[in-house]
């Protein structure tokens, strides 16, 4: 957590079974008030299954979820202010995106008509069309449209961008960082794809097997590692370089090196070796994963799909 | 287009929601509905016919208390009501078993008690609203035919009430209990079982424990009412006050209201408590599957594996059982197939609790085999009773007591109002000699295993016998009884009670001064020669009296001794039939009735010499003897059958003359008359063939008369019969076959 940001959304000890698995395990969490969550990790990790206790689907075996102190599960004013969108969309059936709009306006106090007709003018949606007969993309869409129109203060998304074309992805995002910047809003995005949460993220948290294995702010999280390439027409001893190398690749007289610690000051160790030419590379979310999971020596694998 | 600001009324809105996702369900509720209600009312109003050459409206029949109900109408309102909460609510439940309307629902920002609140009013009202839209609609319909008819048409807007408030609150129930169930499982399919088991369970548990009871248990007469059964269930609630009407219409409703809004009240509960990811799971676990598992082992146990015992001829009672518990088992484990979709993961702990299931079914069983704990020989000491009501009547069971409390009253000629009343088919006894015979006899029953069987040779009747003790208590039992002649000497010490007497025989308490028997009819035992003697030619108050103490000094086993010849009849016409008929009876009496009187009625015999009625004393002449093996005119009076004989004016309706039987010539017959009875003992089943007097006119008309009886055994050795003996029995002792229409015409 970041000094002075208050804690709005908060998991102590959260132990949620299903028969005989446990899904999560004693899992402790802190999401600050504006800020865009990401949550990652493997299929089976329990994303969906921590949504679902943030948001009062499920009541916990053990541990707590609460909103301002208050538990969620069965709190009416609580669950006013988060709004779930869960993986697998469910719509009442026959509505349509007007429907969909009329009963999501009956439920939140915060739900805006004057964002929804802004909205339809954004999202490419027939609204008086049954949403039976959208493709999974346009559902999705609707979805998200309703999700907005409701201002919560909680947005809770489960796998927001799935099946969305790479423009209304976008679009979305931009969406929510309006909404962000406009309103407070606190924003949990589920993803098994770590390249679609990068450009989006303030905090990341990576779930596995039921336990929050680190949560950082993005930010941090870059900053504790570099990725560099430098060329050499002599051989080096990197053992003895000094450098805390995470990942190497040799190509020739290339070597690319991913090291824990900044770009300055390894780049001044490569400069140490004379090299042919020495450079910084931009990090990939998907590196600084593989470092931090390196050091907590978990294999990574399954979540660099 | 969405105008309206957001809406803080979250219940109503959710309700709204859910009204409109119904309005297809309800559009087609309502077109069946008015199919099946108005419309058949609707033709019914204007169907006429001719009356005294007049148009006349035809009356409209209806089977609802309301009176709007036509034909079909009761059997569209029963299955629409039923069968639309049943599956609607089954379709409102769907969401509870979708993962994804979970996610969707337990997200919203209501409490689960709002949620499912709002989906049993959303679909109680779209069962109701179209339904009471119909039934308004037909008493609006019986509203304009009531002005077209006023002296025709009748419906009741009170009954209508009633009617809708029952099916308001059967359906709430039943939606409920779908609620219910639907809160402890995973699936529609598992929500339909076990919903369904839910709704069925008392009556089917009551029904099975009846039966076994009924069918394992000597003595057993606990037989559940009608009524009772149709408030164990809502389904059967209103279904069974259209069959009995009543006031304990008023009892169900309360208790399935009440029981409607604890179940609701459970359902909320429950729901809260329901973890969201049951949705789709199956359902093994929970009170409700153990319920559902028990019921089903515990009735398709008892029910399968006594049925198979029947069929496979199962000799003894361990065999019974181990059928029983096989079977139980093995509906065990059908279930456990069908709620665990296959065996797969099925633990342990679920193998046990089939075999204590099982066991607990066998257990049962075997407490019905041995008696039911004592149940079977218990016999109360008189001195703890205060009396015993016995449906039996003794050697006057044939005579009505008419029971002034019983009266009903109906519309007769010229729309005059006449009355009609329930005779007493019981004696209650209260005396200490009385008490004491009655445990004698019934001490008698409880010591022969065959009594309580409803089958075997020597069948003395039923006999029900209902005791209450000094504290208050009530004890009942029933027997099928089977004996010889030391239960019969029990019957007669019995009847012979001077109590008894006085609650049955119709001249115990006789008065000259108030005699209703002004006329008495006589006839021979032909029932050919039969006369009337009047009070203005005989002095019918001395016959009255004569047979009075003749009657009175009759001792019931001379009255069932085989060899007791019947003399002559007399039908005592009694004025208080007439007379009650018009006006209400203030106090019981007997109707008219008729006497066999015998050789040891001396004082009626005299009395008739006397008058000079000697002819009807001896057999009137007869020419030929119809022979058949169906009962004709014939009546059951405590342990023997007898002719009867309804009084001059009533023509003897020989039910020979309709049956399959064969006309012997008096030579033929003689022989046969030398084998027969005058009575033959009451089993209750055709085992004599019927030898009917016949008289042939000379234009060649039969005239049929009574007739006397010829057992069966008898009846075999009789070379004559012998076709028509193979025809009726085959190789069965009793119960003639049915000869069909065909082979009696060609007859």
């Amino acid at each position: 957590m970041l000094r002075g940001e208050r804690v709005m959304l908060r998991a102590e000890n959260l132990v949620k079974r299903f028969e005989d698995k446990t899904a999560l395990d004693g899992l402790n969490t802190e999401i600050r008030r504006g800020c865009i969550y990401g949550l990652v990790g493997p299929n089976g990790s329990g994303k969906s299954t921590l949504m679902r206790l943030m948001c009062g689907v499920y009541r916990p075996d053990g541990g707590r979820v609460t909103l301002e102190g208050e538990d969620i599960f069965e709190n009416i004013a609580a669950k006013d202010r988060i709004l779930y969108l869960s993986d697998d969309l469910y719509f009442p059936p026959k509505s349509t995106v007007e429907d969909l709009a009329s009963f999501y306006r009956g439920l939140y106090s915060g739900f805006s008509m004057e964002t929804y007709h802004k909205l339809c003018g954004c999202f490419p949606l027939e609204i008086n069309k049954p949403l039976s007969t959208f493709s999974k993309g346009m559902r999705r869409q609707a979805a998200l449209l309703a999700a907005l129109c409701c201002h919560a203060d909680y947005l809770l998304l489960d796998e927001a961008f799935d099946g969305l074309d790479p423009v209304i992805r976008l679009m979305v995002k931009k969406l929510l960082a309006e909404e962000i910047a406009e309103r407070g809003t606190t924003v949990m995005i589920s993803s098994h794809n770590l390249r679609e949460l990068e450009d989006l993220c303030d905090q990341v948290g990576l779930l596995s097997a039921g336990r929050l294995l680190f949560e950082k702010d993005l930010d941090v999280l870059k900053l504790g590692f570099c990725r560099v390439q430098a060329a050499y027409d002599h051989p080096v001893d990197w053992a003895a370089a000094g450098l805390t190398i995470l990942d190497k690749k040799e190509r020739g007289k290339l070597v690319s090196l991913l090291v824990r610690g900044t770009a300055e000051d390894t780049l001044a160790v490569l400069e140490a070796q004379r090299p042919l030419f020495a450079e910084a590379l931009p990090m990939t979310l998907e590196e600084v994963f593989i470092g931090e999971m390196e050091a907590v020596g978990y294999d990574y694998s399954n979540i660099l799909s | 287009m969405i105008t309206a600001t957001s809406s803080p009324d979250r219940f109503g809105s959710l309700l709204r929601g859910l009204l409109r996702k119904n309005i297809p369900n309800m559009v087609y509720l309502a077109l069946i509905g008015f199919i099946g209600i108005p419309l058949p009312y609707l033709l019914a109003m204007f169907r006429r016919w001719e009356e005294k050459g007049q148009w006349v409206y035809e009356n409209i029949n209806t089977a609802d208390r309301g009176g709007l109900y036509v034909g079909i109408a009761v059997g569209t309102v029963c299955l629409l009501w039923l069968a639309g909460s049943f599956i609607l609510a089954l379709s409102g439940v769907g969401y509870m078993h979708n993962r994804r309307a979970v996610d969707l629902y337990h997200s919203l920002p209501v409490t689960r008690g709002q949620l499912l609140l709002g989906h049993v009013l959303a679909n109680f009202l779209t069962v109701a609203l179209p339904m009471t839209a119909n039934t308004l609609l037909t008493a609006v319909l019986a509203g304009i035919r009531h002005g077209m008819t006023p002296d025709r048409a009748a419906f009741r807007l009170g009954g209508v009430a009633l009617d809708l408030l029952g099916w308001y609150i059967t359906a709430f129930a039943i939606i409920v209990m779908v609620y219910l169930a639907a809160t402890q499982v995973g699936s529609t399919f598992d929500t339909f079982l076990f919903s369904g088991v839910f709704l069925a369970a008392l009556p089917v548990l009551c029904l099975t424990h009846t039966v076994m009871c009924q069918s394992y248990l000597t003595g057993w007469n606990y037989d559940m009412k009608w009524q009772i059964f149709c408030v164990l269930t809502p389904v059967l609630t209103m279904i069974g006050s259209y069959t009995t009407y009543g006031e304990w219409l008023y009892a169900a409703m309360a208790i399935w209201l009440a029981a409607g809004v604890l179940l609701l009240w459970a359902a909320v509960r429950l729901y809260t408590r329901r973890p969201s990811e049951r949705a789709e799971s199956r359902c093994r676990e929970g009170l409700a599957a153990g319920v559902f598992r028990f019921i089903a082992t515990f009735v398709g146990g008892l029910g399968f594996g006594t049925l198979f015992g029947m069929i496979s001829g199962a000799d003894s009672r361990g065999t019974l059982l181990l059928w029983i518990a096989v079977f139980a088992l093995a509906v065990y484990f059908f279930v456990e197939l069908i709620l665990g979709r296959g065996f797969k993961g099925m633990k342990r702990g679920s193998v046990i609790m089939g075999a204590a299931m099982a066991a607990v079914t066998v257990l049962y069983a075997g407490v019905l085999f041995t008696g039911g704990l004592g149940f079977e020989k218990r016999v109360p000491a008189a001195e703890r009773l205060a009396s015993v009501t016995l449906d039996y009547r003794g050697r006057y069971n044939n005579v009505y007591l008419n029971e002034a409390e019983r009266l009903h009253s109906y519309e007769g000629e010229n729309h005059g109002i006449y009355y009609s009343y329930g005779s007493a088919q019981k004696v209650t006894l209260r005396g200490p000699e009385a008490l004491k015979a009655a445990a004698a006899l019934h001490r008698l029953l409880t010591e022969s295993d065959k009594n309580g069987m409803n089958s075997g040779e020597n069948f003395m009747g039923r006999l029900e016998l209902e005791y209450t003790f000094n504290d208050g208590r009530v004890m009942k039992r029933v027997y099928y009884a089977y004996g010889d002649d030391t239960l019969l000497a029990a019957y007669a010490a019995l009847e012979d009670t001077p109590e008894f007497q006085s609650r049955t025989n119709p001249l115990y308490y006789w008065v000259a001064e108030e005699s209703p028997y002004r006329e008495i009819d006589l006839c021979d035992v032909t029932g050919f020669n039969k006369t009337a003697l009047t009070e203005t030619d005989h002095d019918t108050a001395a016959l009255v009296a004569a047979l009075r103490l003749d009657m009175l000094a009759e001792k019931a086993m001379d009255y069932y001794d085989p060899e007791r010849r019947t003399v002559c009849y007399l039908y005592l016409e009694s004025e208080l039939d007439e007379r009650y008929s018009r006006q209400p009876a203030e106090k019981d009496f007997y109707s008219s009735f008729t006497v066999p009187v015998g050789e040891s009625y001396t004082h009626t015999l005299e009395l008739l010499r006397e008058w000079g009625l000697e002819s009807y004393l001896t057999p009137a002449e007869w020419d030929s003897m119809f022979v058949t093996a169906w009962g004709c005119d014939v009546v059951g009076t405590g342990r023997v059958i007898l002719p009867v004989w309804y009084g001059v004016e009533t023509e003897i309706f020989s039910q020979a003359a309709y049956e399959a039987g064969i006309l012997l010539s008096r030579e033929e017959a003689e022989p046969l008359l030398a084998l027969a009875d005058w009575t033959y003992p009451n089993t209750g089943s055709d085992d004599c063939l019927y030898l009917s007097f016949v008289r042939t006119a000379e234009d060649g008309t039969k005239t049929y008369g009574l007739p006397m009886f010829l057992p069966l055994e008898e009846a075999r050795r009789q070379p004559l019969l012998r076709e028509y003996m193979a025809e009726q029995y085959g190789e069965k002792l009793s119960d003639p076959e049915t000869v069909d229409a065909e082979t009696l015409e060609a007859r």
